[in-house]
C-alpha cells in the first residue's frame, strides 16, 4: 500500500501542493502568533531585567507600607555595600497644553536612584534626571505632548494638589509597543513630591564585589519595616510578574483571528480531497477490484493527509518564525530586543493544529471513498456529477441550529445583563453560522441560480455564457456550497467586525450628540463637583450656551451653533484661570482621536483576516481549475460549437463570481446580524450599518472570486476544440 | 498497401459545388524519430447538397481529416476551404467564429451540455452568438427529429437515441453550410443508429444540407450518397452509391 500512496502524492503534486500551501498559511499565522508573543514577552522581560540589571539585593516594604529615607541611609552602613538607593513609584496625572490637569490620564512616574548602575535606565537622548524638578520622559509620550529635552512637562498627584512642573532631560524608548500610559522617570526627592504617603516601597542595593551575600541579607532582614529581601534575579521575576505583558495581551485576540483562518482552512481542504478523491474513483475503485480492502483505501487516503499536514506544518512553521521575525522587528524597535524565540510549545501546537485540521479535514471525503464499489473501475462516471441529494438529517440538524443560533442572539440582544448578554450573542452566533454551513448545499444552489438568472438578464448578448455558467456553478450542490463556505467565513467575520467597529464609532457620536447636546466637556480632577462659582462664570459667559451637569460630575458645555467652540474654550479658560484641576475638552478632538484608535485597530484585524480571504481564494482557484480539468471534454464541445476563448474565460470568471457574490450576500448579511445582536446586548452602543464598508467588503468577495478564475480560464481558454472528440 | 481498383484523382467529383475541400493536406504529430504521418498530403473535394462517409481502417487518418477540415485541428501544411474561405489561414478567434456560424457538429458521445434542457442545447450555437431563433425553422428542425416532447428535459433523463437527435437538431439549427458527424451511431443500438442516419439523409435530402460523416460501420456508410475510403492518410478510394455489400468488399480489399 505504502508504493500506492507515494504513487499517489507524487501524480497529484500540483493539487496536494495547493493544500499544503493552504495549511502553510493557516499553520504559519498560528506558529507567527505564538512565536511573536513570546518573543515580545521575552523582549520586555529582558528590558525590565535589565533595569534591574546592577541591582544585587533588593529591600522591599510590605504592601501598602513604606521604608523611610532614612532606611536608606541605614543600608548604605552596611559592610560591603557599594551603593544604596530608595526606589519609589507613584500614579500621576498629566498636564494638558492648557495648563490643566487630565483628569482621565494614568502616568507612572518612578524613582531613579543617582547611582548609574542602579537606575538601569536605557536613555536614547540626554541624561538621567540629577534635580528633583527633572524628569524622564518616554518618547511615546514626549511625542503625543510634543514636548522635547529642555521643556517643561507638567504631572499631578492621583488624588489632588497642584501640578508639579519638571524639566524634561531626557528620553527612554516606550516599555511595551502596546502600553500607552506614560512612563516618567524622576529622582527619588521628585518623585516625593507627589507621593502621599512619603518613602520607598523598595531599596536597592549595589554589593562590593566578594562581600558575603548571606551576611548582607540577614542585616536587610532585621531592618525595620522590611518585608523580603531579594536578590537582583528575584526582583528582575518579580518585577515582570508585575507588569502586564505585551504577548498577553495580543495572543488571544492574534490565536482567535487565526481560528478564523485555519476554520476556512478546514473547509478549502476538505473540498480539495473530496474533489481530488472524486477525481480517483475510478483508481480507487481498480486498487478495490485488485483486491485492496476498505480500509486499505481508507489509510492510503489518510496517509496521504498525514504526509501533507506535517510537510505543510513544517513548512508553516518556518514561515510563522519569518513571519513573527519581521513583525516583532516592525512593532518592538525598543533596545536590548531578544532574538526570536521559539519554544518547544509554539512549534508543538502549531504541528499538532496544522496535522489534525488537514487529517480532520480529510477524514469525511476519504470515508466516502471508502464506499466506492469496484464496480465504479468499469463505469464512466458523470463529470463532476453528484447525484446524491442532501439528507433529511442535514437539513434538520442545519435548521436546529440556525434555530437555537437564533434565540440564543435574541436572547443575547435582549436586556440580559451586559457580560451574559454578550457570550450568548457570540455563542449564537457560532452556532447559528454554523447551521448555515451545514445547510449550505440546500441554501447556496438556489442563491447561485437566483443570482445568475439575474446577472443573464442584464448580461444582453453573452446571457448564455451568464447561464451556461449558472448551471456549471450549481451542478454538485456540496462542492459549489463548500466552495462558497470559505469565503463565506471571510466575509462573515470581516462584515460582523467592521459592523462593530462603525458602531462603536457612531456610538461615540450618537450619545454624545444625542444625549449630551454639547461641543465642550468641562473636567474636573479635583476633590468633589465643580466649584459652584467656576459652574456660575462659566454660565455666565457670553460665549456659552446651555451648560448641564454630566454624569462624571463634569459639565457639558453647549455653544451656539456653527462654532467651533475654540472661542468658548478660551473663555472658560480665562474664567477659570485659577482652577488648575478644571480642564476643557473638544468633543471634536475627542472623537478625533478615538477614530484614530479604532482607524489602527479596523487595519490590523482586518489585515488578519486578509489572511482568511486568501485562502478562500486559493480554496475557489483550486475548485475552479480541479472543475476545468474534469470537464475539459465539455470545454471542449463548447469550443467545437463556437464559444470563443473570450467567452470562454468569461465563462469561469462569472461562475466564480457567482459564487463570490453569493458569499458576499450570505456574508453580508449573516454579519451584519450577528454585529445587530452584539452592538444590542452592550448597553453604551448604537447599530450602525456601515454601508460603505459592508458594499466595499462585498465587492473584494466578488473581485476574489473573478481573480481566482484567471488562472483555470486560461488553462480553459487553451483547450483544443478537438478533446471534446477524444476517446475516453 | 492495396492495390487501389479504384483509382481516385480527388477531381472527379459529382457535377455540383464543392462544400469543403482538403489540399495537400498534411497533418505529422510528434516530431524526429516518433512522429506519425497521420495524413499525409491528402487533396478531396466534398459535393455540396450531398451526404458524403469517410472510412478506412483504424489509423487510416479519417478523424484527423474531419477535424482538420471542421477547423478543430490544424493541419501541418496544406489547405482547407470552405467555401471560399481557407480555414488554415485563420486565427482561433476567426475559426470559432467560422465553427459556430457555419459548420455543425454531430459527436459519438458526450454531445450534450449536462448543465442545460434540449431546447438550450439546440439553441446554443445561436445562444453563444448572441442571437435568437427564427421560431418556424426551430419548429421544423424540432419536428423532423421529432423531439418536441423532450425539449424541456435535460441530457441525463433522456435516451441514446433522444440524445443524438437533440444533437442533430443543434448542427442544423444555424443552417450551417457543412454538417459533421463524427462516428454519429457509434454508441447507439442498431435501432436509434438507423433513425439517426435517417435524419442525417433527410438533413441531406429536405433541407439542403451536406453532411460529412466518420464512420467504421458499413450499414451507416451505405445510408450516405458517397463514401470516401483511406488507408496511411491518402486516399484509397471511392464508392458511388454505396451498399453495405459493396462498402465491405472495398474495405476487405483495402486491408489485404
Amino acid at each position: 500500500m505504502r508504493g500506492v500512496i507515494v504513487a499517489g502524492l507524487r501524480a497529484h503534486l500540483p493539487r496536494l501542493g495547493l493544500t499544503g500551501l493552504v495549511v502553510v498559511l493557516s499553520v504559519g499565522f498560528t506558529a507567527a502568533t505564538l512565536m511573536l508573543t513570546d518573543s515580545l514577552d521575552r523582549a520586555r522581560i529582558d528590558r525590565l531585567a535589565d533595569t534591574v540589571a546592577g541591582v544585587d539585593l533588593t529591600v522591599l516594604a510590605a504592601t501598602g507600607e513604606y521604608l523611610d529615607e532614612a532606611a536608606a541611609t541605614d543600608v548604605a552602613g552596611i559592610d560591603g555595600v557599594a551603593a544604596a538607593a530608595p526606589r519609589r513609584e507613584v500614579g500621576v496625572k498629566t498636564v494638558d497644553p492648557d495648563g490643566r490637569i487630565d483628569p482621565l490620564s494614568s502616568a507612572r512616574l518612578s524613582a531613579v536612584p543617582d547611582d548609574a548602575e542602579l537606575a538601569g535606565l536605557a536613555l536614547t537622548e540626554g541624561r538621567a534626571p540629577a534635580a528633583d524638578d527633572e524628569v524622564v520622559l518616554d518618547t511615546r509620550t514626549a511625542a503625543r505632548a510634543g514636548v522635547e529635552p529642555g521643556e517643561t512637562f507638567a504631572v499631578a498627584a492621583m488624588d489632588s494638589g497642584a501640578p508639579a512642573e519638571l524639566t524634561v532631560v531626557g528620553l527612554v524608548e516606550p516599555p511595551s509597543p502596546t502600553r500607552l500610559d506614560p512612563e516618567l522617570y524622576a529622582t527619588y526627592g521628585g518623585v516625593g513630591r507627589l507621593a502621599e504617603p512619603a518613602g520607598a516601597d523598595r531599596v536597592d542595593l549595589r554589593l562590593e564585589p566578594g562581600t558575603d551575600t548571606g551576611q548582607v541579607r540577614a542585616e536587610l532582614a532585621a531592618l525595620d519595616g522590611a518585608d523580603r529581601v531579594l536578590s537582583g534575579g528575584e526582583l528582575a521575576q518579580l518585577v515582570a510578574d508585575r507588569s502586564a505583558l505585551t504577548g498577553g495581551e495580543l495572543r488571544l485576540p492574534l490565536l482567535m483571528l487565526g481560528a478564523v483562518s485555519l476554520l476556512v482552512a478546514a473547509f478549502v481542504i476538505a473540498n480539495i480531497f473530496r474533489i481530488l478523491i472524486a477525481a480517483r474513483t475510478r483508481e480507487l475503485a481498480l486498487l478495490r477490484t485488485v483486491g485492496a480492502t476498505r480500509r486499505q483505501v481508507l489509510r492510503g487516503l489518510l496517509a496521504e493527509s498525514v504526509a501533507i499536514g506535517i510537510a505543510g506544518s513544517v513548512a508553516g512553521v518556518g514561515l510563522g518564525a519569518v513571519a513573527a521575525l519581521v513583525t516583532a522587528t516592525v512593532i518592538d524597535s525598543g533596545p536590548g530586543r531578544a532574538p526570536l524565540v521559539v519554544s518547544p510549545s509554539s512549534v508543538v501546537w502549531s504541528l499538532v493544529v496544522g496535522v489534525l485540521v488537514t487529517v480532520g479535514s480529510a477524514v469525511p471525503p476519504a470515508r466516502i471513498a471508502t464506499r466506492v464499489s469496484p464496480l465504479a473501475a468499469l463505469h464512466t462516471v458523470p463529470d463532476g456529477a453528484d447525484s446524491r441529494t442532501v439528507g433529511r438529517v442535514r437539513a434538520g440538524s442545519g435548521l436546529l441550529a440556525m434555530a437555537a443560533g437564533a434565540l440564543l442572539l435574541i436572547a443575547g440582544a435582549g436586556p440580559v445583563s451586559p457580560d451574559t448578554g454578550l457570550v450568548a450573542v457570540v455563542v449564537g452566533a457560532a452556532v447559528c453560522f454554523l447551521g448555515l454551513l451545514v445547510l449550505g448545499p440546500l441554501v447556496v444552489p438556489p442563491l447561485v441560480r437566483a443570482l445568475g438568472a439575474g446577472t443573464a438578464r442584464l448580461a444582453g448578448a453573452a446571457r448564455s455564457t451568464a447561464e451556461l455558467a449558472t448551471g456549471n456553478a450549481v451542478r454538485n450542490p456540496r462542492r459549489v456550497a463548500a466552495t462558497t463556505a470559505a469565503l463565506l467565513i471571510g466575509v462573515t467575520t470581516v462584515a460582523g467586525f467592521v459592523t462593530v467597529a462603525e458602531s462603536s464609532r457612531g456610538s461615540v457620536d450618537v450619545v454624545v450628540d444625542g444625549q449630551l447636546p454639547a461641543d465642550l466637556v468641562v473636567h474636573w480632577a479635583g476633590e468633589g463637583d465643580v466649584p459652584a462659582g467656576a459652574v456660575r462664570a462659566i454660565e455666565n459667559l457670553p460665549e456659552t450656551g446651555a451648560v448641564a451637569e454630566t454624569a462624571g460630575g463634569g459639565l457639558a458645555v453647549d455653544v451656539p451653533d456653527g462654532d467651533d467652540g475654540e472661542a468658548a474654550r478660551a473663555a472658560i479658560l480665562e474664567a477659570t484661570h485659577d482652577l488648575q484641576e478644571l480642564s476643557v475638552e473638544s468633543l471634536v478632538d475627542r472623537r478625533t482621536e478615538l477614530n484614530e484608535d479604532l482607524d489602527d485597530a479596523v487595519n490590523v484585524v482586518l489585515g488578519v483576516l486578509a489572511l482568511a480571504l486568501v485562502i478562500a481564494f486559493i480554496g475557489i482557484a483550486n475548485t475552479l481549475s480541479l472543475s476545468v480539468h474534469e470537464r475539459t471534454r465539455e470545454i471542449g464541445l463548447l469550443r467545437a460549437l463556437g464559444l470563443t476563448r473570450r467567452q470562454t474565460r468569461i465563462l469561469l470568471g462569472v461562475e466564480a463570481a457567482l459564487m463570490g457574490a453569493v458569499a458576499a450576500v450570505l456574508g453580508t448579511a449573516a454579519g451584519a446580524l450577528f454585529a445587530w445582536a452584539a452592538v444590542l446586548s452592550v448597553d453604551e452602543l448604537v447599530f450602525v450599518v456601515p454601508w460603505g464598508l459592508l458594499a466595499l467588503s462585498a465587492v473584494v468577495a466578488v473581485a476574489l472570486g473573478v481573480l481566482a478564475s484567471l488562472v483555470p480560464g486560461r488553462r480553459a481558454a487553451r483547450t483544443a476544440p478537438v478533446t471534446a472528440l477524444a476517446a475516453e | 498497401m492495396s492495390i487501389q481498383t479504384h483509382a481516385y484523382t480527388g477531381s472527379e467529383t459529382d457535377s455540383g459545388a464543392v462544400a469543403v475541400r482538403a489540399v495537400g493536406l498534411t497533418k505529422v504529430y510528434g516530431a524526429d524519430r516518433t512522429a506519425v504521418r497521420a495524413l499525409d498530403g491528402i487533396s478531396v473535394p466534398f459535393a455540396a447538397g450531398r451526404f458524403t462517409a469517410i472510412m478506412g481502417p483504424s489509423g487510416s487518418g479519417k478523424s484527423t481529416l474531419v477535424h482538420c477540415l471542421a477547423g478543430l485541428d490544424t493541419a501541418t501544411s496544406g489547405r482547407v476551404l470552405l467555401g471560399d474561405t481557407d480555414l488554415t489561414s485563420l486565427g482561433d478567434t476567426e475559426l470559432t467564429l467560422l465553427r459556430r456560424d457555419r459548420l455543425g457538429f454531430v459527436f459519438q458521445a458526450f454531445n450534450l451540455l449536462p448543465t442545460l434542457n434540449a431546447e438550450a442545447n439546440v439553441l446554443l450555437p445561436l445562444r453563444l452568438a448572441g442571437r435568437t431563433v427564427d421560431p418556424a425553422w426551430f419548429d421544423e428542425v424540432v419536428g423532423i427529429l421529432g423531439i418536441q416532447d423532450r425539449l424541456t428535459h435535460r441530457p441525463s433523463e433522456l435516451s441514446g437515441g433522444q440524445q443524438q437527435r437533440v444533437a442533430v437538431a443543434r448542427a442544423l439549427i444555424n443552417r450551417p453550410e457543412v454538417i459533421f458527424a463524427d462516428e454519429p451511431t457509434g454508441n447507439l443500438d442498431s435501432r436509434s443508429g438507423g433513425e439517426v442516419l435517417a435524419l442525417l439523409r433527410a438533413s441531406v435530402r429536405e433541407l439542403g444540407r451536406t453532411v460529412v460523416m466518420v464512420t467504421h460501420d458499413p450499414a451507416a456508410a451505405a445510408a450516405a450518397d458517397h463514401v470516401v475510403l483511406l488507408a496511411d492518410g491518402r486516399l484509397a478510394g471511392e464508392i458511388a452509391d454505396p451498399t453495405v455489400d459493396t462498402v465491405i468488399d472495398h474495405l476487405r480489399r483495402l486491408g489485404d
